[in-house]
């Protein structure tokens, strides 16, 4: 494994991120999936699917909000 | 252990309690991924099933590179994990390996900091691409087929 002086110290707060940021990646991928789905649905009416992918941009969105704070605290430990 | 209860597998090779899936077509590329989370493992098998590729997926490490050898697949997916060597360890074999080494690994980790790390060193695991989790899934598909094509 690469070495690096900062794992050594923080190596409980790495594998959290890696804890937080799996579930996120999961949440992500979940909505891409279903925005797909539902952009093909060619039965569905077309207002019902904008208000469903909207609601989709917006789980998009509030999850990249997340992994921003994750990555800005992370950083923030690593340089203490 | 983890425990995969997904039925919607064509066949299922049980090894001492370890799953791989491996849902198969004629015909089509093929991509073998390794993670240790099963719903993202089932996730990438949506997606890619979905693209019309066939799709292998394990979550354990060290059988893998016999696996890899044996199956030949177009295409890896590999997670590299915060304080686990079983990741590394594979890349390293695979880059290693005559009948491996010209497989195209895309490496996918939570922290961007051990995707660099394993891109600055090309030469002891390899020059692929490297995506880090969470990432769009259409990235990682055209990722795909920049590297092996439609499917």
């Amino acid at each position: 494994m690469p070495s690096d002086q900062h794992y050594d110290a923080a190596d409980g707060r790495a594998r959290l991120h890696h804890e937080l940021k799996n579930p996120l990646a999961i949440i992500l991928g979940r909505t891409q999936i279903l925005r797909r789905s539902i952009s093909r649905d060619a039965s569905m009416n077309p207002a019902e699917q904008e208000r469903l992918l909207d609601s989709l941009r917006i789980i998009e969105q509030e999850v990249h909000v997340l992994v921003t704070r994750i990555d800005t605290v992370q950083a923030v430990h690593y340089e203490d | 252990m983890f425990a995969l209860s997904d039925t919607r597998h064509v066949s299922v090779k049980q090894r001492r309690g370890r799953r791989m899936e491996d849902r198969t077509q004629e015909g089509r590329k093929h991509i073998f991924i390794i993670n240790g989370v099963p719903e993202f493992l089932n996730l990438m098998r949506d997606l890619f099933q979905d693209e019309r590729y066939n799709v292998t997926t394990t979550n354990f490490v060290p059988r893998s590179f016999e696996q890899i050898a044996g199956l030949q697949p177009d295409a890896l997916i590999i997670d590299v994990v915060v304080g686990e060597q079983a990741g590394w360890e594979l890349l390293e074999r695979l880059h290693a390996g005559a009948e491996t080494t010209g497989i195209p690994v895309i490496v996918v980790s939570t922290s961007p900091a051990l995707l660099d790390e394993a891109q600055a060193q090309a030469a002891r695991y390899g020059s692929h691409r490297y995506l880090a989790k969470p990432f769009d899934l259409d990235e990682l598909v055209r990722a795909i087929q920049e590297m092996i094509g439609e499917a």
